[in-house]
């Protein structure tokens, strides 16, 4: 059976230099723009140099059904430009060093490569994770923004979640 | 007559402060990417002639900035000339 989403229950942004923070985003365009509000995490316009969010999710009791993924939320003030961000994924049990896990960057170097159109859209990415948890596990994802071919020149707000579809 | 040769550092900062100036801070909609606002920048062929009052020039950047409002291209043609003259861009 399918389940999730699971949101981090940590989220440290202090290794960025200044590039992400934890920020909300509210469209600028639409009928209630007031309930559009959505906390996630922000990346400079432009972005000069990688920068990494370091996200760990406690895993449930029991682990639902289904492939693994990372479903990413995003959202541009932008009718034009690219965005680039690689994707890690490691697990670790209760007792042990998160730091000593097996961490794998997902293939495509970047994993992800987000072309914007459309300003203020939901615009959605699902990445399949090697690493697979077990129950209690405290699962890690980095998300590291990449500069290189990074044109987005607007800033952009992001979400992360885990899903088992 | 000075001439300057811009580095390919140097544009990227000018598309920088443009992006940062006029998409991030008035919160607009950023309508151009930063590597077509560097090919703008780069490829822009343009004379403005100043003298006795009269001023001269033939705006000739390429899409998307050439549709962007006479504001956006005036603004970035002075941030051209500030790096040209050494002027920081703060």
């Amino acid at each position: 059976m399918a389940g999730g989403p699971i949101l981090p229950t940590s989220i440290y942004l202090g290794g960025a230099s200044g590039n992400l923070s934890p920020t909300f985003y509210t469209s600028g365009a639409g009928t209630t723009t007031v309930n559009s509000t959505i906390e996630g995490v922000g990346v400079v316009a432009s972005l000069g140099s990688d920068a990494s969010a370091v996200m760990q999710f406690n895993m449930p009791e029991v682990l639902p059904a289904g492939t693994l993924k990372l479903r990413v939320l995003a959202l541009a003030n932008a009718t034009s430009g690219v965005a680039k961000l690689d994707i890690i994924d490691g697990r670790t049990p209760a007792g042990s060093n998160i730091a000593n896990a097996t961490f794998t960057t997902e293939a495509g170097s970047p994993t992800i490569s987000q072309t914007w159109a459309t300003a203020d859209i939901l615009v959605e990415n699902k990445v399949t994770l090697t690493q697979q948890p077990t129950a209690n596990d405290i699962y890690t994802v980095v998300a590291t923004f990449r500069t290189a071919s990074w044109t987005l020149a607007a800033t952009s707000v992001w979400q992360f979640s885990l899903v088992w579809e | 007559m000075a001439s300057v040769v811009f580095t390919q550092q140097q544009i990227q900062q000018i598309a920088v402060h443009f992006a940062q100036e006029q998409f991030v801070k008035p919160n607009s909609t950023a309508t151009a990417a930063l590597d077509q606002l560097q090919s703008a920048i780069s490829t822009l062929a343009m004379s403005i002639s100043i003298g006795g009052g009269t001023v001269s020039f033939t705006p000739a950047f390429t899409p998307p900035v050439s549709s962007m409002s006479a504001a956006m291209q005036a603004a970035l043609i002075g941030y051209i000339i500030q790096m040209a003259m050494g002027v920081p861009l703060t």
